[in-house]
Protein backbone atom coordinates (compact mmCIF):
# COMPACT_ATOMS: atom_id res chain seq x y z
CA UNK A 1 0.00 0.00 0.00
CA UNK A 2 2.91 2.35 0.91
CA UNK A 3 4.48 2.18 -2.84
CA UNK A 4 1.00 2.88 -4.14
CA UNK A 5 0.66 5.66 -1.56
CA UNK A 6 4.32 7.08 -2.51
CA UNK A 7 4.06 6.22 -6.16
CA UNK A 8 0.72 8.23 -6.29
CA UNK A 9 2.58 11.36 -4.45
CA UNK A 10 5.42 11.26 -6.83
CA UNK A 11 3.71 11.10 -9.81
CA UNK A 12 3.40 14.38 -10.84
CA UNK A 13 7.02 15.30 -9.98
CA UNK A 14 7.98 12.16 -12.33
CA UNK A 15 5.63 13.63 -14.92
CA UNK A 16 6.74 16.89 -15.00
CA UNK A 17 10.29 15.86 -15.15
CA UNK A 18 9.67 13.69 -18.12
CA UNK A 19 8.07 16.42 -19.72
CA UNK A 20 10.72 18.39 -19.44
CA UNK A 21 12.95 15.64 -20.83
CA UNK A 22 11.14 15.05 -24.19
CA UNK A 23 10.35 19.23 -24.68
CA UNK A 24 12.64 21.24 -23.20
CA UNK A 25 15.68 19.20 -24.53
CA UNK A 26 16.74 18.16 -21.13
CA UNK A 27 16.89 21.05 -19.41
CA UNK A 28 15.26 20.44 -15.98
CA UNK A 29 15.89 23.82 -14.24
CA UNK A 30 12.77 25.70 -12.24
CA UNK A 31 12.12 28.54 -14.95
CA UNK A 32 11.48 25.21 -17.49
CA UNK A 33 9.17 22.95 -15.07
CA UNK A 34 7.05 26.35 -14.78
CA UNK A 35 7.20 26.96 -17.94
CA UNK A 36 6.42 23.38 -19.13
CA UNK A 37 3.16 23.47 -16.62
CA UNK A 38 1.93 26.83 -18.17
CA UNK A 39 2.48 25.13 -21.81
CA UNK A 40 0.24 22.28 -20.91
CA UNK A 41 -2.53 22.44 -18.86
CA UNK A 42 -2.60 18.41 -18.24
CA UNK A 43 -0.12 18.96 -15.65
CA UNK A 44 -2.32 21.50 -13.06
CA UNK A 45 -4.84 18.07 -12.76
CA UNK A 46 -1.48 16.27 -12.03
CA UNK A 47 -0.37 18.30 -9.18
CA UNK A 48 -3.25 18.53 -7.91
CA UNK A 49 -4.99 15.43 -8.32
CA UNK A 50 -3.16 13.87 -5.30
CA UNK A 51 -4.70 16.89 -3.21
CA UNK A 52 -7.85 16.00 -4.03
CA UNK A 53 -8.39 12.59 -4.53
CA UNK A 54 -6.38 12.33 -0.97
CA UNK A 55 -9.27 14.51 0.57
CA UNK A 56 -11.92 12.72 -1.27
CA UNK A 57 -10.92 9.02 -0.36
CA UNK A 58 -9.95 10.80 3.18
CA UNK A 59 -14.08 11.34 3.52
CA UNK A 60 -14.90 8.60 2.00
CA UNK A 61 -13.30 6.23 4.30
CA UNK A 62 -14.29 8.35 7.03
CA UNK A 63 -17.71 7.75 6.34
CA UNK A 64 -17.18 4.14 5.95
CA UNK A 65 -16.28 3.82 9.10
CA UNK A 66 -18.92 5.72 10.69
CA UNK A 67 -20.99 3.51 8.90
CA UNK A 68 -19.56 0.57 9.85
CA UNK A 69 -19.22 1.79 13.83
CA UNK A 70 -23.12 2.93 13.44
CA UNK A 71 -24.16 -0.71 11.71
CA UNK A 72 -22.05 -2.65 14.61
CA UNK A 73 -24.09 0.06 16.63
CA UNK A 74 -27.46 -1.41 15.07
CA UNK A 75 -26.68 -5.08 15.17
CA UNK A 76 -25.45 -5.05 18.75
CA UNK A 77 -28.91 -3.45 19.80
CA UNK A 78 -30.89 -5.80 17.09
CA UNK A 79 -29.41 -8.97 19.44
CA UNK A 80 -30.09 -7.01 22.64
CA UNK A 81 -33.97 -6.74 21.26
CA UNK A 82 -33.30 -10.30 19.81
CA UNK A 83 -32.73 -11.14 23.22
CA UNK A 84 -35.25 -9.42 25.45
CA UNK A 85 -37.88 -10.24 22.47
CA UNK A 86 -37.37 -14.14 23.19
CA UNK A 87 -36.93 -13.62 27.05
CA UNK A 88 -40.36 -11.89 26.97
CA UNK A 89 -41.71 -15.10 24.84
CA UNK A 90 -40.42 -17.03 27.05
CA UNK A 91 -42.24 -15.73 30.38
CA UNK A 92 -45.07 -15.08 28.75
CA UNK A 93 -45.21 -18.66 27.45
CA UNK A 94 -44.71 -19.41 31.66
CA UNK A 95 -47.23 -16.59 32.91
CA UNK A 96 -49.26 -18.26 30.61
CA UNK A 97 -49.15 -21.94 32.10
CA UNK A 98 -48.17 -21.17 35.43
CA UNK A 99 -50.91 -18.33 36.06
CA UNK A 100 -53.64 -20.38 34.20
CA UNK A 101 -52.40 -23.26 36.07
CA UNK A 102 -53.27 -21.81 39.14
CA UNK A 103 -56.96 -20.47 38.19
CA UNK A 104 -57.72 -23.50 36.48
CA UNK A 105 -56.97 -25.32 39.57
CA UNK A 106 -59.09 -23.17 41.62
CA UNK A 107 -62.39 -23.45 38.79
CA UNK A 108 -61.85 -27.55 39.17
CA UNK A 109 -62.14 -27.25 42.99
CA UNK A 110 -65.24 -25.37 43.09
CA UNK A 111 -66.76 -27.34 40.58
CA UNK A 112 -65.88 -30.35 42.66
CA UNK A 113 -67.30 -28.14 46.08
CA UNK A 114 -70.47 -27.57 44.09
CA UNK A 115 -71.14 -31.38 42.93
CA UNK A 116 -70.19 -32.64 46.59
CA UNK A 117 -72.44 -30.42 48.12
CA UNK A 118 -75.43 -31.29 46.18
CA UNK A 119 -74.62 -34.88 47.50
CA UNK A 120 -74.08 -33.77 50.79
CA UNK A 121 -70.50 -35.11 51.66
CA UNK A 122 -68.91 -33.10 54.23
CA UNK A 123 -65.68 -35.34 54.24
CA UNK A 124 -64.99 -34.68 50.51
CA UNK A 125 -66.18 -31.36 50.77
CA UNK A 126 -63.38 -30.29 53.75
CA UNK A 127 -60.97 -32.30 51.83
CA UNK A 128 -61.79 -30.16 48.39
CA UNK A 129 -61.29 -26.53 50.64
CA UNK A 130 -58.17 -27.83 52.25
CA UNK A 131 -57.17 -28.45 48.35
CA UNK A 132 -58.28 -24.99 47.83
CA UNK A 133 -56.70 -23.14 50.41
CA UNK A 134 -53.73 -24.63 49.51
CA UNK A 135 -53.77 -23.42 45.75
CA UNK A 136 -54.86 -20.45 46.11
CA UNK A 137 -51.65 -18.71 48.16
CA UNK A 138 -49.33 -20.97 46.08
CA UNK A 139 -50.64 -18.83 43.30
CA UNK A 140 -50.56 -15.82 45.14
CA UNK A 141 -46.31 -17.06 45.83
CA UNK A 142 -46.56 -17.42 41.91
CA UNK A 143 -47.33 -13.82 41.25
CA UNK A 144 -45.55 -12.39 43.32
CA UNK A 145 -42.48 -14.03 41.88
CA UNK A 146 -43.59 -12.90 38.34
CA UNK A 147 -43.80 -9.23 40.29
CA UNK A 148 -40.72 -9.27 40.92
CA UNK A 149 -39.02 -10.40 37.61
CA UNK A 150 -41.24 -7.16 35.84
CA UNK A 151 -39.80 -4.89 38.93
CA UNK A 152 -36.04 -5.61 38.26
CA UNK A 153 -35.89 -2.34 36.84
CA UNK A 154 -37.32 -0.57 39.45
CA UNK A 155 -35.49 -2.52 42.38
CA UNK A 156 -32.49 -1.49 40.88
CA UNK A 157 -33.35 1.96 40.34
CA UNK A 158 -34.45 2.87 44.26
CA UNK A 159 -31.99 4.26 46.60
CA UNK A 160 -29.31 2.13 48.34
CA UNK A 161 -28.21 2.63 51.70
CA UNK A 162 -25.89 1.20 54.01
CA UNK A 163 -27.40 -2.88 54.53
CA UNK A 164 -25.98 -4.17 58.42
CA UNK A 165 -25.83 -7.66 56.97
CA UNK A 166 -26.86 -10.03 59.99
CA UNK A 167 -29.22 -7.66 61.41
CA UNK A 168 -31.39 -7.27 57.70
CA UNK A 169 -30.85 -11.09 57.96
CA UNK A 170 -32.37 -11.41 60.97
CA UNK A 171 -35.13 -9.24 59.94
CA UNK A 172 -35.47 -11.08 56.93
CA UNK A 173 -36.51 -14.36 58.23
CA UNK A 174 -38.54 -12.91 61.24
CA UNK A 175 -40.63 -11.26 58.24
CA UNK A 176 -40.87 -14.58 56.36
CA UNK A 177 -42.09 -16.34 59.57
CA UNK A 178 -38.83 -18.53 59.10
CA UNK A 179 -36.79 -17.72 61.49
CA UNK A 180 -37.59 -21.58 63.76
CA UNK A 181 -37.10 -23.11 60.33
CA UNK A 182 -33.49 -22.16 59.74
CA UNK A 183 -30.50 -21.50 61.49
CA UNK A 184 -28.18 -19.17 60.15
CA UNK A 185 -24.56 -18.76 61.17
CA UNK A 186 -22.29 -15.79 60.72
CA UNK A 187 -18.80 -17.85 60.82
CA UNK A 188 -16.31 -15.13 59.34
CA UNK A 189 -16.74 -11.30 59.09
CA UNK A 190 -14.15 -9.19 57.54
CA UNK A 191 -16.82 -6.19 57.10
CA UNK A 192 -20.17 -5.97 58.67
CA UNK A 193 -22.18 -3.56 56.30
CA UNK A 194 -22.75 -3.09 52.57
CA UNK A 195 -24.06 -0.44 50.08
CA UNK A 196 -27.24 -1.80 48.31
CA UNK A 197 -31.08 -1.58 47.78
CA UNK A 198 -32.66 -2.64 50.65
CA UNK A 199 -35.53 -4.49 48.41
CA UNK A 200 -32.15 -5.97 46.40
CA UNK A 201 -30.73 -7.61 49.30
CA UNK A 202 -33.84 -8.42 50.62
CA UNK A 203 -34.88 -10.75 47.23
CA UNK A 204 -31.50 -12.21 47.20
CA UNK A 205 -31.33 -13.34 50.43
CA UNK A 206 -35.33 -14.26 50.65
CA UNK A 207 -34.65 -16.50 47.54
CA UNK A 208 -31.35 -18.19 48.82
CA UNK A 209 -33.29 -18.36 52.11
CA UNK A 210 -36.47 -20.31 50.37
CA UNK A 211 -34.50 -22.41 48.63
CA UNK A 212 -32.07 -23.73 51.02
CA UNK A 213 -35.66 -24.58 53.35
CA UNK A 214 -37.64 -25.74 50.32
CA UNK A 215 -34.92 -28.03 49.20
CA UNK A 216 -33.35 -29.94 52.17
CA UNK A 217 -34.06 -33.23 53.76
CA UNK A 218 -32.34 -32.69 57.26
CA UNK A 219 -32.93 -29.46 58.93
CA UNK A 220 -31.77 -26.32 57.21
CA UNK A 221 -28.92 -24.60 57.94
CA UNK A 222 -26.37 -21.61 56.17
CA UNK A 223 -23.35 -21.13 57.04
CA UNK A 224 -22.40 -17.41 55.65
CA UNK A 225 -18.80 -15.74 55.21
CA UNK A 226 -18.18 -11.93 54.89
CA UNK A 227 -14.59 -12.03 53.14
CA UNK A 228 -12.86 -8.51 52.57
CA UNK A 229 -11.05 -8.86 49.28
CA UNK A 230 -9.03 -5.86 47.61
CA UNK A 231 -11.26 -6.16 44.44
CA UNK A 232 -14.46 -6.23 46.95
CA UNK A 233 -16.69 -7.90 49.09
CA UNK A 234 -17.66 -11.02 48.96
CA UNK A 235 -20.49 -13.39 50.52
CA UNK A 236 -20.09 -16.77 50.90
CA UNK A 237 -23.44 -18.47 51.24
CA UNK A 238 -23.55 -22.49 51.71
CA UNK A 239 -26.20 -24.22 52.40
CA UNK A 240 -26.95 -27.91 53.48
CA UNK A 241 -29.24 -28.77 51.50
CA UNK A 242 -30.13 -31.45 48.19
CA UNK A 243 -27.40 -29.87 46.16
CA UNK A 244 -28.30 -29.14 42.15
CA UNK A 245 -26.50 -31.55 39.77
CA UNK A 246 -24.00 -29.34 38.15
CA UNK A 247 -22.66 -31.46 35.41
CA UNK A 248 -26.58 -31.63 34.58
CA UNK A 249 -27.33 -28.55 34.72
CA UNK A 250 -24.46 -26.05 34.90
CA UNK A 251 -25.80 -23.74 32.31
CA UNK A 252 -29.14 -23.77 33.13
CA UNK A 253 -29.03 -23.22 36.97
CA UNK A 254 -29.39 -19.39 36.51
CA UNK A 255 -31.52 -19.09 33.34
CA UNK A 256 -35.35 -18.93 34.19
CA UNK A 257 -38.19 -21.19 34.44
CA UNK A 258 -35.49 -23.74 34.96
CA UNK A 259 -36.29 -26.47 37.38
CA UNK A 260 -34.31 -29.34 38.28
CA UNK A 261 -34.88 -32.99 38.87
CA UNK A 262 -34.26 -32.64 42.70
CA UNK A 263 -36.70 -30.45 42.22
CA UNK A 264 -40.07 -31.85 40.95
CA UNK A 265 -41.49 -32.73 44.29
CA UNK A 266 -41.28 -29.24 45.32
CA UNK A 267 -43.41 -26.13 44.66
CA UNK A 268 -41.86 -23.16 42.44
CA UNK A 269 -41.57 -21.09 38.95
CA UNK A 270 -38.10 -21.85 39.01
CA UNK A 271 -37.38 -17.72 38.46
CA UNK A 272 -35.73 -17.10 42.02
CA UNK A 273 -31.85 -17.73 40.54
CA UNK A 274 -32.01 -15.79 37.24
CA UNK A 275 -33.94 -12.88 39.36
CA UNK A 276 -30.61 -12.88 41.81
CA UNK A 277 -28.22 -13.12 39.00
CA UNK A 278 -30.04 -10.06 37.46
CA UNK A 279 -29.90 -7.85 40.38
CA UNK A 280 -26.48 -8.94 41.27
CA UNK A 281 -25.04 -8.18 37.52
CA UNK A 282 -27.32 -4.75 37.87
CA UNK A 283 -24.89 -3.63 40.59
CA UNK A 284 -21.55 -5.60 38.37
CA UNK A 285 -20.82 -8.03 40.64
CA UNK A 286 -20.94 -11.68 39.94
CA UNK A 287 -22.25 -14.92 41.53
CA UNK A 288 -21.22 -18.00 41.05
CA UNK A 289 -22.02 -22.03 42.23
CA UNK A 290 -20.25 -24.86 43.55
CA UNK A 291 -22.54 -27.78 44.50
CA UNK A 292 -22.67 -31.33 44.79
CA UNK A 293 -26.03 -33.56 44.75
CA UNK A 294 -26.47 -34.27 48.24
CA UNK A 295 -23.99 -32.13 49.91
CA UNK A 296 -25.71 -28.89 49.73
CA UNK A 297 -24.76 -25.80 47.13
CA UNK A 298 -22.17 -22.91 47.87
CA UNK A 299 -23.21 -19.26 46.19
CA UNK A 300 -20.08 -16.66 46.19
CA UNK A 301 -21.28 -13.36 45.12
CA UNK A 302 -19.01 -10.59 44.67
CA UNK A 303 -19.76 -7.01 44.37
CA UNK A 304 -16.74 -5.03 43.19
CA UNK A 305 -15.73 -2.05 44.99
CA UNK A 306 -16.10 0.56 42.55
CA UNK A 307 -19.73 0.06 43.90
CA UNK A 308 -19.05 1.13 47.29
CA UNK B 1 -68.17 -50.34 23.60
CA UNK B 2 -66.98 -53.45 24.04
CA UNK B 3 -64.34 -52.92 26.88
CA UNK B 4 -64.27 -50.77 30.05
CA UNK B 5 -61.58 -48.48 29.59
CA UNK B 6 -58.03 -47.84 31.56
CA UNK B 7 -56.65 -44.49 32.01
CA UNK B 8 -53.09 -42.95 32.87
CA UNK B 9 -52.78 -39.70 33.76
CA UNK B 10 -49.02 -37.68 34.02
CA UNK B 11 -49.21 -34.68 35.25
CA UNK B 12 -47.47 -32.52 38.08
CA UNK B 13 -50.29 -30.75 39.26
CA UNK B 14 -51.75 -33.26 41.91
CA UNK B 15 -54.90 -30.81 41.99
CA UNK B 16 -55.50 -31.41 38.38
CA UNK B 17 -55.39 -35.46 38.65
CA UNK B 18 -57.38 -34.54 41.65
CA UNK B 19 -60.54 -33.41 39.34
CA UNK B 20 -59.60 -35.67 36.39
CA UNK B 21 -59.87 -38.46 38.67
CA UNK B 22 -62.89 -37.80 40.13
CA UNK B 23 -64.23 -36.82 36.88
CA UNK B 24 -63.39 -40.39 34.79
CA UNK B 25 -65.30 -41.90 37.70
CA UNK B 26 -68.12 -40.53 37.73
CA UNK B 27 -68.13 -42.75 33.70
CA UNK B 28 -69.84 -46.60 33.60
CA UNK B 29 -66.97 -47.03 30.69
CA UNK B 30 -64.05 -46.07 33.12
CA UNK B 31 -62.35 -49.30 34.63
CA UNK B 32 -58.99 -48.04 36.07
CA UNK B 33 -57.30 -44.97 36.62
CA UNK B 34 -53.73 -44.53 37.14
CA UNK B 35 -51.51 -41.10 38.06
CA UNK B 36 -48.16 -40.23 37.99
CA UNK B 37 -47.02 -36.93 39.29
CA UNK B 38 -43.67 -37.24 37.38
CA UNK B 39 -43.20 -37.79 33.55
CA UNK B 40 -40.35 -40.18 34.11
CA UNK B 41 -42.68 -42.24 36.32
CA UNK B 42 -45.38 -42.47 33.55
CA UNK B 43 -42.62 -43.30 30.97
CA UNK B 44 -41.28 -45.96 32.78
CA UNK B 45 -44.19 -47.82 33.33
CA UNK B 46 -45.94 -47.67 29.58
CA UNK B 47 -41.88 -48.91 28.76
CA UNK B 48 -42.06 -51.66 30.90
CA UNK B 49 -45.47 -52.46 29.75
CA UNK B 50 -44.57 -52.50 26.00
CA UNK B 51 -41.09 -54.43 26.30
CA UNK B 52 -43.34 -56.80 28.61
CA UNK B 53 -46.21 -56.86 25.86
CA UNK B 54 -48.51 -56.36 28.90
CA UNK B 55 -51.83 -54.52 28.44
CA UNK B 56 -51.52 -50.75 28.35
CA UNK B 57 -53.66 -48.43 29.10
CA UNK B 58 -56.29 -47.29 26.38
CA UNK B 59 -56.10 -43.66 27.57
CA UNK B 60 -53.16 -41.36 28.52
CA UNK B 61 -53.81 -37.65 29.48
CA UNK B 62 -50.45 -35.54 28.85
CA UNK B 63 -49.38 -32.54 30.58
CA UNK B 64 -46.68 -30.65 28.95
CA UNK B 65 -45.08 -28.08 31.50
CA UNK B 66 -43.69 -30.33 34.38
CA UNK B 67 -40.17 -30.19 35.70
CA UNK B 68 -37.92 -32.41 34.99
CA UNK B 69 -38.94 -33.94 31.77
CA UNK B 70 -42.06 -31.94 29.88
CA UNK B 71 -44.73 -33.87 27.74
CA UNK B 72 -42.84 -33.27 24.66
CA UNK B 73 -39.76 -35.07 25.85
CA UNK B 74 -42.11 -37.86 27.18
CA UNK B 75 -43.52 -38.17 23.79
CA UNK B 76 -39.81 -38.06 22.10
CA UNK B 77 -38.35 -40.30 24.51
CA UNK B 78 -41.81 -43.13 24.13
CA UNK B 79 -41.31 -42.83 20.39
CA UNK B 80 -37.66 -44.47 20.57
CA UNK B 81 -39.02 -47.04 22.93
CA UNK B 82 -41.67 -47.76 20.51
CA UNK B 83 -39.19 -48.31 17.69
CA UNK B 84 -41.80 -48.07 14.73
CA UNK B 85 -44.25 -49.99 17.29
CA UNK B 86 -47.83 -49.24 16.72
CA UNK B 87 -48.87 -47.63 19.73
CA UNK B 88 -52.19 -48.59 21.02
CA UNK B 89 -52.92 -45.99 23.54
CA UNK B 90 -54.37 -42.89 22.79
CA UNK B 91 -52.41 -39.75 24.24
CA UNK B 92 -54.08 -36.49 24.86
CA UNK B 93 -52.36 -33.53 25.41
CA UNK B 94 -54.13 -31.89 28.21
CA UNK B 95 -52.42 -28.78 29.37
CA UNK B 96 -53.48 -25.05 30.61
CA UNK B 97 -52.70 -23.08 28.02
CA UNK B 98 -52.69 -23.56 24.19
CA UNK B 99 -49.55 -21.36 23.52
CA UNK B 100 -47.98 -21.02 20.26
CA UNK B 101 -45.12 -22.66 21.14
CA UNK B 102 -47.07 -25.70 22.36
CA UNK B 103 -48.92 -26.37 19.71
CA UNK B 104 -46.48 -26.34 17.55
CA UNK B 105 -44.53 -28.66 19.07
CA UNK B 106 -47.57 -31.20 18.68
CA UNK B 107 -48.38 -30.73 15.16
CA UNK B 108 -44.48 -31.56 14.44
CA UNK B 109 -44.74 -34.81 16.64
CA UNK B 110 -47.00 -38.21 15.74
CA UNK B 111 -47.61 -39.65 19.01
CA UNK B 112 -50.21 -37.94 20.61
CA UNK B 113 -53.73 -37.57 18.68
CA UNK B 114 -55.49 -34.64 20.33
CA UNK B 115 -54.56 -31.10 22.12
CA UNK B 116 -56.69 -30.52 25.47
CA UNK B 117 -56.96 -27.85 27.16
CA UNK B 118 -57.69 -27.99 31.27
CA UNK B 119 -59.79 -28.15 33.02
CA UNK B 120 -61.22 -31.26 31.10
CA UNK B 121 -64.39 -30.89 30.59
CA UNK B 122 -67.70 -33.95 31.13
CA UNK B 123 -68.65 -33.57 27.25
CA UNK B 124 -65.23 -33.43 25.92
CA UNK B 125 -64.47 -36.97 27.37
CA UNK B 126 -67.62 -38.57 26.17
CA UNK B 127 -66.70 -37.00 22.41
CA UNK B 128 -63.67 -38.47 22.66
CA UNK B 129 -64.46 -41.49 23.62
CA UNK B 130 -67.20 -41.55 21.30
CA UNK B 131 -64.49 -40.90 18.56
CA UNK B 132 -62.01 -43.53 19.49
CA UNK B 133 -63.45 -46.35 21.37
CA UNK B 134 -66.72 -46.57 19.95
Amino acid sequence: MITGVAFGLLFPIIAIVADCFFFNDLEVTFAAIIKRINNNPIHFIILTAPIILGGAFYYIGRYAVRQRKSNYELVQANMVMKETNELLDTFNYHVSHDLKNVLNNQIVLSRMMSKYVAKNDHQKLTEISDKLIDVSEKGLATVMQFLVMSKEGYLINAETSEINIQAEMAKILVENGCEDRIKVKFTRTDFYSIELQRKVFETIFVNLLTNTIKYNKSSPSVDIQLIKHVDGKQILFKDNGIGIDLEKNNDKIFTPFQRFSESSDVEGTGVGLFIIKKLIQAHSGTISVKSKLGEGTEFTILFPNTQN
Amino acid sequence: MSEKLDFFIIDDSDVNNYYTEDLLNEFEFTNSITTFLKATEGLAELTKRIQEKTKLPDVVFLDIRMPEMDGFEFIEELDEVLDDQELTSKIFILTSSKHRRDVESFEKQKIACEFLNKPLEKNEIISMVDKHFS
